[in-house]
């Protein structure tokens, strides 16, 4: 015990500095003046104050709207849904790296201590900043549900170890899976492609998850019901919960709070988590640090190439092909950029398609929507009556772009994925114009072809013609550029060349913030701007389209202006 | 010829991290940079490379200045980085493909290196792995094949020998050789005085980024008048500075 709290003194400061490196303060070396202790510390509170504020909101949104239709557990089953939903995805993202990626494993291996003792910090470390994230996510909107439903105090007391038991098992769950892929496959220990897939696995499985919360929801039957009731009938769990029974144990003792079933079902939750946890015990003394030791054998030994192949693999191409060339590899072979990148730009505009899709379906089923609404989209698209009504579709699309391009941090990371590797940049002999046309071809290249299968899918669905087509994609186009070509020149201005961990070069950059928030204010800008025109030419629809085309189209110019002004001196600007 | 003309650089709070530096390294010379950690050698290689830019003075490469031509100027060398993590999720052809393209190596030409250079450091059955799954030594092995791609005028390494194996560091000095044997420059900053005494035609030693000396090894040993090993005279000029002027009596900072 005495050495478990030795080692946790270092690890306990690295996951508050990884914690600190996730929220972008600290860690950069060098000409970035560092953080203050005092700067931190408000940082940190600033955004415990904003989740718990989201937390308390949407906890009185939910309950108010719950009272009504007399479901007054609804928010507890929720949360107690959604907990495990969350460790699962940030069990699998935070865990992966803290267990068996961290350059630190190997100092605490030949420290003559207990295995037992560095497996017990390092499970710590990788479970608190799980904890941490649905418990201020959660809790706050828990102390609110309490409030509003008139609970007893025993209630608020529980909603600690309430929170503790419906993240443990799940956590407990997910590392048991990890460690037995990086013990017994020779896939989960390629570092890279094990995070690939998991990531991509934890995305689909979060919104899988969310959705299927969603639609039972909408139904009427929140899922989960406690397994002892007051009225001793016991139905079995319900919904999601059923395959959570930590979760579902958890949420009955809450929800019984200050009634002897609570005992029971606390009792119960308890001994769940408890024979999750002694099952963890026992398998990471056997799994884990043969794990972490078996790392290092995983090189894959490939296949010599032939002469014919060497030659076939030399061919010759032009420079900027090459720079384009190592752009795509790079950003399909490395985890943090492919996930901020292709696969968001990829699954974004999907899942929103999707969702209209299937919403418009089940909408139209439950008959909750008219039919003929439907039906009077597809004829405004294919009568050409969308003409009447051209801004409006000029707008949507606009918004809509600069949206889906503010998600696909292609450009916005083009400068600062280099990295120290910057130097290769500076030391080539080509020309600065052919790099800065190669870096942002990616992420071009990309939201063309996005929009280039959107519009066609949506001119075909809606047996529109060839013009409104035309218009969606130019439109699209337009703006999808502007967003890519401004945060591009954030990125140039403020680039982050001295990171150690890939995620820092593609999430929290300025240029990252410019293009995930910054289409926001673009977006109420043109709204605005839409609105005057309108106003000022008499409600002429022609007019404001072209005025809002010319808006975006004005924009783009001048940031492609600043884009080349700033390049002239980018390799003497930034030394590496 | 590389030429430095009153070379200086301060940055990041280092005022004078290279000061009033003036070099000529002829064709034809292996040409050693060294001093004690932080004396200012990988400072003025980068400078040298444009990868920092100047303060004031001058550099120029096979007659192109790095500043104003700096295209040309990049042609004429290649740097060998004392790191070399390249694009790690790059296999070996991959990145050696890179190379070639942007210094536009042609077809044949490009094949035959890779295939010689390849076979001679050991690295010819590794070209299909990705660059993160080589040692240290292969890594260094990999970049320098990819620095004698094109054939370069002028030859810049950072600490080359670092993690090299004894064979492949014997096979970097023989084609450090070759390279000057062809009428071109070797310019590498070492620690190990041992490889700088023996495979250096000329030398230069600089501390706080003012250059103490530059010359052959006999013209060391005979300011100081004393046969003796470069470690030792190396110690004697950078722990006694100011013995090493009042030998010379000339003014520092200026190439002989």
């Amino acid at each position: 015990m005495k050495h478990y709290f030795i080692l946790m003194r270092p690890l306990w400061r690295e996951m508050l500095g990884s914690l600190s490196q996730g929220l972008g303060m600290g860690g950069k070396k060098k000409k970035k003046k560092q953080m203050s202790r005092g700067a931190s510390y408000a940082l940190y509170a600033f955004l415990i104050i904003l989740l718990s504020s989201y937390s308390v909101l949407y906890g009185y949104g939910m309950t108010e709207s719950l009272k009504i239709t007399g479901n007054m557990d609804g928010l507890i089953l929720l949360i107690a849904a959604a907990a495990p939903a969350t460790v699962l995805l940030f069990g699998i993202m935070q865990a992966i790296p803290t267990l068996y990626h961290e350059s630190n494993l190997e100092t605490l291996l030949v420290l003559p201590v207990k295995p037992s003792s560095i497996i017990a910090g390092k499970m710590t470390q990788a479970y608190l900043p799980v904890l941490l994230f649905p418990f201020l996510l959660f809790w706050p909107a828990l102390i609110t549900h309490g409030i509003l439903t008139a609970r007893t105090l025993d209630f608020f007391l529980q909603t600690i170890p309430f929170m503790v038991f419906v993240t443990l098992a799940p956590f407990v769950l997910v590392i048991i899976l990890i460690m037995f892929l990086m013990r017994y496959t020779r896939f989960a220990r390629d570092k890279d492609r094990f995070q690939m897939v998991t990531s991509i696995f934890a995305i689909f499985l979060a919104v899988g998850f969310s959705l299927l919360i969603n639609m039972q929801s909408s139904g009427g039957t929140v899922p989960g019901a406690s397994l002892f009731t007051p009225q001793g009938s016991a139905p079995a769990l319900q919904g999601a919960l059923r395959f959570v029974p930590s979760s579902g144990f958890g949420a009955a003792m809450l929800i019984h709070a200050g009634t002897p079933y609570t005992l029971l079902n606390g009792l119960a939750a308890f001994l769940v988590n408890l024979a999750a946890f002694s099952i963890l015990l026992l398998l990471a003394g056997k799994l884990y640090i043969p794990g972490v030791l078996g790392m290092r054998a995983a090189g894959k030994a490939s296949r010599p190439l032939s002469g014919e192949e060497t030659s076939l693999a030399l061919r010759p191409r032009t420079a900027y092909r090459a720079i384009v060339s190592r752009d795509w590899k790079l950003l399909l072979r490395t985890p943090s950029f492919f996930t901020q990148t292709i696969l968001a730009a990829t699954l974004l505009p999907l899942m929103m398609v999707g969702v209209v899709v299937l919403s418009l379906v089940r909408l139209a089923k439950a008959g909750e929507v008219d039919m003929s609404f439907i039906f009077f989209i597809q004829s405004w698209a294919a009568s050409g009556m969308w003409k009447e009504s051209a801004w409006l579709l000029v707008l949507i699309i606009s918004g809509t772009a600069s949206f889906f391009s503010g998600t696909n941090m292609m450009s916005a990371s083009a400068v600062s994925r280099q990295g120290s590797l910057f130097s290769y940049t500076k030391q080539i002999p080509v020309p600065v114009k052919t790099q800065v046309l190669a870096w942002l071809t990616p992420g071009l290249s990309f939201m063309t072809a996005v929009w280039l299968i959107l519009a066609g899918a949506l001119t075909l669905a809606l047996t529109a013609s060839l013009l409104f087509g035309l218009v969606i994609f130019l439109v699209a186009l337009v703006n999808a550029y502007l967003v890519q070509i401004t945060s591009f020149y954030t990125d140039m201005i403020f680039p982050d060349l001295d990171w150690t961990n890939e995620i820092r070069a593609v999430k929290n950059t300025r240029a990252a913030t410019v293009s995930s928030l910054g289409m926001f204010a673009y977006i109420g800008i043109l709204v605005g701007f839409a609105f005057l025109v309108r106003f000022l030419t008499g409600g002429s629809n022609l007019i404001t389209a072209w005025a809002l085309f010319l808006l975006s189209g004005a924009f783009a110019g001048l940031a492609t202006w600043l884009v080349s002004r700033r390049m002239r001196r980018l390799l003497h600007d930034l030394d590496v | 010829m590389i030429q430095l003309v009153n070379v200086s650089k301060s940055y990041d709070g280092i005022r004078n991290a290279v000061d009033g530096l003036t070099l000529d390294i002829r064709g034809g010379e292996i040409f050693g940079f060294l001093g004690p950690n932080g004396a200012g050698k990988t400072t003025t290689l980068k400078l040298i490379t444009g990868l920092l830019s100047l303060d004031q003075g001058s550099i120029s490469i096979n007659g192109y200045d790095i500043e104003r031509s700096p295209i040309e100027a990049k042609r004429q060398f290649a740097f060998v980085p004392d790191n070399p993590d390249v694009f790690l999720r790059l296999k070996g052809i991959e990145y050696l493909r890179f190379i070639a393209d942007v210094y536009g190596v042609g077809r044949q030409e490009r094949e035959e290196r890779v295939q010689s250079l390849t076979m001679r450091f050991g690295i010819n059955d590794a070209l299909n792995q990705m660059i993160k799954t080589y040692s240290h030594g292969m890594k260094q092995k990999l970049i320098l094949t990819g620095a004698l791609l094109h054939d370069p005028h002028a030859w810049i390494l950072d600490e080359p020998m670092t993690g090299l194996d004894p064979a492949s560091s014997f096979q970097l000095k023989q084609l450090m050789r070759e390279h000057v044997d062809a009428g071109k420059i070797v310019l590498f900053s070492t620690h190990i005085l041992e490889v700088a005494e023996k495979i250096c035609d000329r030398l230069c030693v600089i501390d706080n980024g003012k250059l103490l000396f530059v010359g052959s090894m006999d013209e060391l040993k005979s300011r100081y008048a004393e046969d003796t090993s470069l470690e030792s005279l190396f110690f004697r000029l950078v722990n006694n500075p100011e013995e090493d002027a009042a030998l010379r009596g000339t003014d520092w900072g200026k190439d002989s």
